[in-house]
């Protein structure tokens, strides 16, 4: 397919600007549907017994009581599942590992243990208390360090596979083989890259250090829930989520349904941030509910679930030794990461090689080891959220960049100018920066906020400034693999735009709709946007993968052109001259060499219609995140090509401590972010503001306290997440780079800044207290702790 | 979320009819709900009868006769942030409220429910069984003790969450019971961590302070986040002044103990003094004296030391 590249820059109609939310209207006026709306003819309400205990053997459930209240449809409990189960990896050595409802033994308190359909939620609820379960408590374990211990109990023993996993289906021909799990590690990373030790036979400086980072929750206003219809073989689910494809595959797996059976439908979602990515048991009880009763079920669920029965943020510990010249070159750095990935499996393994992946783009280190376990707890599962393992790296290698820097007397900019990439480097993994603004970044972070006027000149008296680098994917080579966009046009010149792509708030379906109005020159008005609907719309990666516009706005742009170039031919034709001098804009279709020559798009489309056997113009484009790789990396070697465009941020942080209560005021940040080029810098800045404060919370007072693998503070008034009140002044400044292989040069924004920002504001904590913190979050009691140990 | 259990509900329009049915068993009274319906939800509570007191004419109002300020316990956080008088005679009382929960709790919480509210422990409202649960241990002792008492305790540790006790009692408000002929301190209804001193059928009416004058007052709140935050420690004070002369001082910490805790030490120190650099620095040593933080909320001891020298510093300033 070929492409005409027809306008500047500054040319662009839509592109580029601040156009408003295509569904912003819906949602302001209360008009716009999520899950918890959902309410569908004789539908019923499910609810869900969740175990009390972290480890226990269930010895029996009687759910007899339960099953003579009136109103009660429906009860299951583990044995009535198909046995298969899911998880968010699974590869040929390592099963998926989550029962959807717990077999002969429970992992975390939280998980389900039985369900109830019922007329209504109180009668529902009513028969759950019903139901008696006698557990026989065993010992649990809920530091992975512990975890990691001969003597510590075993939380998984052998993971059996449950049936044809995912990749065979796909073409890796290897079978699947049973997990032994030893000393409760769910996975183990390992690479190194040249030479370790003779890199720090070469440092001038070496420095060590313990980091660790805390459990923090997604927050989104939305609780997870599902409404699931199930009738004459299929399965219609209406569900709070991030991406349709994930979900329809492990719904029709656990289901024993074709893919094409389920159908995963459009609602609007009230935020996610990671949180809803993997099935959970809750979409697949309300599907096998509603299987059993043949009526609709919906389950949604209370937010102390949310927090304690869904997913959180992996908290991670790092050992990290660092080594640089006197120059402040780095000459190697050495790894171990160790996460706490809860019960079952999660997003563990993914975590540990992302902490690294996102991590490499950033610096050159020529002598690398990294060991990252993700191991086993009876804490509730963790999953991705915003940066997926960024954060945490970030947390740590950025403050013992700057610990270094000032041992070898250099400041923190200079020493991440040294040592930044740049364009054109190929990573370790292969994987080519083909766009890379991570030094304009810095420069532009550091000199908007006068970081090195400021920088030590308050060493240790309250104030103080700090900066951070992070780096983010664009996309990934997994399941569906990449994106086809279909743009449709309608007999009056309007288009429809097909994608598998979802809105979860973010923004995805503005975007699109800004790509397709530019490459066809018609209004915004003129396109309307079908999106996240499993069976009507076209494949596209799940939009927790970060591809959300380098690869599915490619998709969608390259549909565009494809209708664009159709609609050019019969233009051509009809106006008797070439194809070639053919431009759209404002609705018209005209010559470039002779403009008298025009003619509207409406027309050219009923021409086609009607004068050539009914060819409704479509456009079709495909998009895959990285060309020639078709996995994903190997978890256990960090082998393999990754993504096909990597964004870059640098954060300045300036904050204020009060000494005599301890309390950390983040008086600004500052954002600069490279996302190629934003094709809405309304929501750039937005996401990259977004994750301002959630990085904020996260380090100044956000952490799901759990106690034995009960969180103590489940609800958002004592979770405390940051309110309007709270938020600093904060600025974003576009880095514009251009990715040669982005729709418009656009590459992701959703979720790299929070790790720039967690960064910036501990190292700016130092520079105010003097005092290094590596533990995650800094509360008011760790600085009074840490300045009288001071004193 | 809905509330698993049934119950009735009655709106009575007088003191005596909702007096009557708090005689009875298994009632209890509500205002806003804020506090109670979430606790329903939980089953934490699962009475049979709920009495609002939203209805009765006697339970509404701010008055002020120049000298005395009576509120109805019916009056929301809301009306009290508000108010006109409130504002320009007890300004203290208005910003205590505007810094309780959001707006849309304001707006429905009563003062009586506020003052009347039950404790924050995680334990407790998780509905482990401890001593307030019915059970026979303290979950905080040898847990998670952040948010607890730094002055002790018997066997719950828990702390009296009010903003608004902590500034009322400073400014010496009384509290008039339904069915009693005598007004009581406000102070003489905390008996100990969720431990009134009301008996069954008893409520709270109205609460009337008496404005003095040449007094000063000041509410201080530290929590961690801007809004939506009770208080980690909280401090009510109010200074009566004869010229620079402090001729009576009350300082009142919240969040810090079983009940509101007075500072009885520094009170005392003020006493015939002025507010000079070391006085303050004094008094607010002492606002601390023998407290006895358990493992996780020493910081809390630093803090409410903080809040009571700002206060005062604040007090003298202005
Ligand atoms: C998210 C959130 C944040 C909050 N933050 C704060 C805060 O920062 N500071 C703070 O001080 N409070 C805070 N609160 C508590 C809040 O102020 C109270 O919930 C509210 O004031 C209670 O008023 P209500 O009328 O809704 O009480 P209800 O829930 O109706 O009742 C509370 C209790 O008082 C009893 N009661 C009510 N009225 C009377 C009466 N007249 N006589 C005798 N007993 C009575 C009830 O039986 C019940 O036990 C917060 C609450 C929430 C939910
Ligand atoms: S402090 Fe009180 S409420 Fe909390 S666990 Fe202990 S006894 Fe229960």
């Amino acid at each position: 397919m070929q492409e005409i590249l027809r306008k500047k820059k500054t040319e662009y109609r839509y592109v580029g600007k601040p156009v408003r939310r295509v569904d912003g209207y819906k949602k302001v006026t209360g008009r716009a549907v999520y899950t918890v709306d959902v309410d569908l003819p004789g539908m019923l309400h499910g609810k869900i017994l969740r175990s009390p205990h972290p480890h226990a053997i269930i010895k029996s459930i009687d759910t007899s009581k339960a099953e003579r209240l009136p109103g009660v449809k429906a009860i299951i409990t583990g044995k009535d599942t198909e046995g298969v189960r899911f998880g968010f990896v699974e590869t040929p050595h390592m099963p998926a590992d989550m029962p959807p409802l717990a077999e002969d033994r429970v992992r975390y308190v939280g998980e389900a243990v039985a369900a109830v359909a019922a007329t209504s939620e109180k009668v529902a609820v009513k028969a759950i208390n019903l139901i008696e379960v006698e557990y026989e408590p065993l010992k649990a374990v809920f530091h992975p360090e512990e975890a990691m211990k001969p003597e510590a109990p075993a939380i998984h023993d052998v993971i059996y596979p449950s049936g044809r996993s995912f990749w065979q289906e796909w073409g890796v021909e290897r079978d699947s083989t049973p997990q032994k799990v030893e000393r409760n590690i769910a996975s183990t990373l390992k690479l190194e890259i040249g030479d370790v030790e003779e890199g720090f036979g070469n440092a001038d400086h070496v420095k060590e250090g313990r980091f660790e980072t805390n459990v923090t929750a997604h927050g989104a206003l939305e609780p997870h829930g599902a409404v699931a219809r199930y009738s004459e073989g299929r399965l219609d689910v209406w569900l709070s989520h991030m991406g349709p494809y994930m979900k329809r595959y492990w719904l029709a797996r656990t289901m024993g349904l074709p893919e094409s059976h389920v159908r995963v439908r459009p609602a609007f979602v009230g935020g996610a941030f990671g949180g809803k990515i993997d099935l959970f048991d809750y979409e697949y009880i309300a599907s096998h509910l509603s299987r059993l009763t043949g009526r609709p079920v919906k389950i949604v669920l209370t937010r102390r679930e949310v927090f304690q029965a869904t997913r959180l943020r992996h908290p991670m510990i790092f050992y990290i030794k660092t080594g640089v010249k006197k120059d402040g070159r780095i000459t190697a750095m050495d790894i171990k990461a160790i996460d706490d990935t809860g019960a079952y499996r999660g997003t563990g393994p993914v975590v540990v090689y992302l902490a690294h992946a996102f991590s490499i783009p950033i610096y050159r280190i020529p002598n690398l080891r990294y060991t990252g376990y993700a191991v086993y707890t009876n804490n509730p599962v963790r999953v991705a959220m915003r940066g997926h393992g960024a954060p945490q790296a970030r947390f740590a290698v950025e403050q013992q960049i700057d610990e270094i820097a000032e041992e070898a007397g250099l400041d923190p900019y200079e020493i991440r100018m040294i040592n930044a990439r740049e364009r054109g480097d190929v990573l370790p993994n292969g994987d080519v920066l083909n766009s890379c603004g991570l030094k304009e970044a810095l420069t532009r972070a550091v000199e908007d906020g006068k970081f090195l006027q400021k920088y030590g000149k308050h060493r240790g008296k309250g104030r103080g400034v700090g900066i951070g680098l992070t780096s983010m994917f664009s996309g990934a080579q997994f399941y569906p693999f990449g994106a086809t966009g279909v743009v449709l046009l309608h007999d009056d010149g309007g288009a429809t735009v097909f994608t598998g792509a979802i809105e979860f708030g973010q923004g995805s379906d503005t975007m699109m709709c800004q790509i397709v109005a530019e490459e066809l020159g018609i209004d915004m008005e003129r396109v309307s946007i079908l999106s996240g609907d499993s069976e009507l719309c076209p494949i596209a990666l799940d939009n927790w993968l970060s591809g959300g516009t380098f690869v599915n706005g490619r998709a969608v742009q390259l549909a565009a052109i494809d209708a664009r170039n159709k609609l050019f031919e019969y233009a051509a034709e009809l106006l008797g001259v070439s194809r070639d001098e053919l431009q759209a804009e404002d609705n018209v279709i005209y010559s470039a060499d002779n403009p008298s020559k025009r003619i509207p798009h409406e027309k050219v489309v009923k021409y086609a219609i009607h004068r050539n056997r009914g060819q409704q113009i479509v456009g079709v484009g495909h998009a895959t995140p990285v060309e020639g790789a078709y996995w994903y990396p190997s978890l256990t070697t960090g082998k393999g090509r990754f993504t096909g465009a990597y964004s870059f941020s640098a954060t300045f942080a300036e904050v204020e401590v009060d000494f005599e209560t301890g309390v950390v005021k983040v008086v600004r940040i500052i954002n600069a972010h490279d996302c190629g080029y934003p094709i809405n810098p309304v929501l750039v800045e937005g996401q990259a503001e977004g994750q301002g404060y959630m990085g904020m919370g996260q380090v100044l007072f956000e952490e799901v306290i759990e106690e034995k693998g009960t969180i103590l503070n489940p609800n958002f008034l004592d979770y405390l997440m940051p309110t309007s009140i709270d938020v600093p002044e904060m600025k974003t400044i576009h880095i514009e780079t251009h990715d040669p292989n982005g729709p418009f040069g656009g590459k992701e924004v959703g979720e790299g800044v929070i790790a720039g920002v967690v960064s910036a504001i501990a190292n700016a904590i130092y520079d105010a207290t003097g005092v290094r913190f590596r533990k995650l979050p800094i509360l008011p009691s760790d600085i009074l702790d840490a300045l009288e140990g001071r004193e | 979320m809905i509330i698993p259990f049934e119950f009735e509900y009655f709106r009575p329009s007088s003191i005596r009819e909702a007096v009557d049915l708090l005689s009875e068993e298994d009632s209890i009274p509500i205002g806003g709900g804020t506090d109670l319906v979430p606790m329903f939800k939980d089953a934490l509570i699962k009475p049979g009868k709920v009495v609002s007191l939203k209805n009765i004419p006697e339970t509404h109002g701010i008055e002020f006769d120049g000298e005395r300020l009576s509120i109805g316990s019916a009056v929301t956080l809301t009306e009290i942030a508000e108010n006109g008088v409130i504002r320009e005679h007890f300004n203290s009382i208005a910003t205590t409220a505007r810094n309780v929960a959001s707006p849309q709790i304001r707006n429905l919480g009563t003062i009586g429910g506020n003052l009347c509210q039950n404790l924050r422990c995680p334990y407790y409202r998780l509905g482990y069984p401890c001593h307030k649960n019915g059970g026979k241990k303290c979950f905080a002792i040898g847990g998670e003790s952040r948010w607890h008492s730094i002055f002790g305790g018997k066997k719950c540790f828990a702390v009296n969450p009010s903003d608004m006790a902590t500034i009322l009692i400073a400014h010496g408000a009384v509290l008039e019971i339904a069915g009693r002929n005598d007004t009581i301190p406000l102070e003489e209804l905390y008996e100990g961590p969720g431990e009134l001193s009301l008996k069954k059928g008893e409520i709270i009416t109205r609460i009337y302070l008496e404005r003095r004058e040449n007094s000063k007052a000041i509410f201080m709140k530290f929590r961690l986040r801007g809004s939506i935050d009770f208080a980690l420690v909280s401090t009510g004070i109010r200074i009566d002044f004869d010229g620079n002369e402090i001729e009576d001082a009350s300082i009142i910490l919240g969040s810090v103990y079983g009940t509101p805790y007075r500072a009885i030490n520094s009170e005392e120190f003020l006493k015939g003094n002025t507010l000079t650099d070391t006085a303050i620095t004094k008094a607010s040593e002492l606002a601390v004296e023998g407290a006895k933080p358990l493992k996780k909320n020493k910081y809390k001891v630093k803090i409410a030391k903080t809040l009571v020298k700002r206060g005062l510093e604040t007090l003298r300033g202005g």
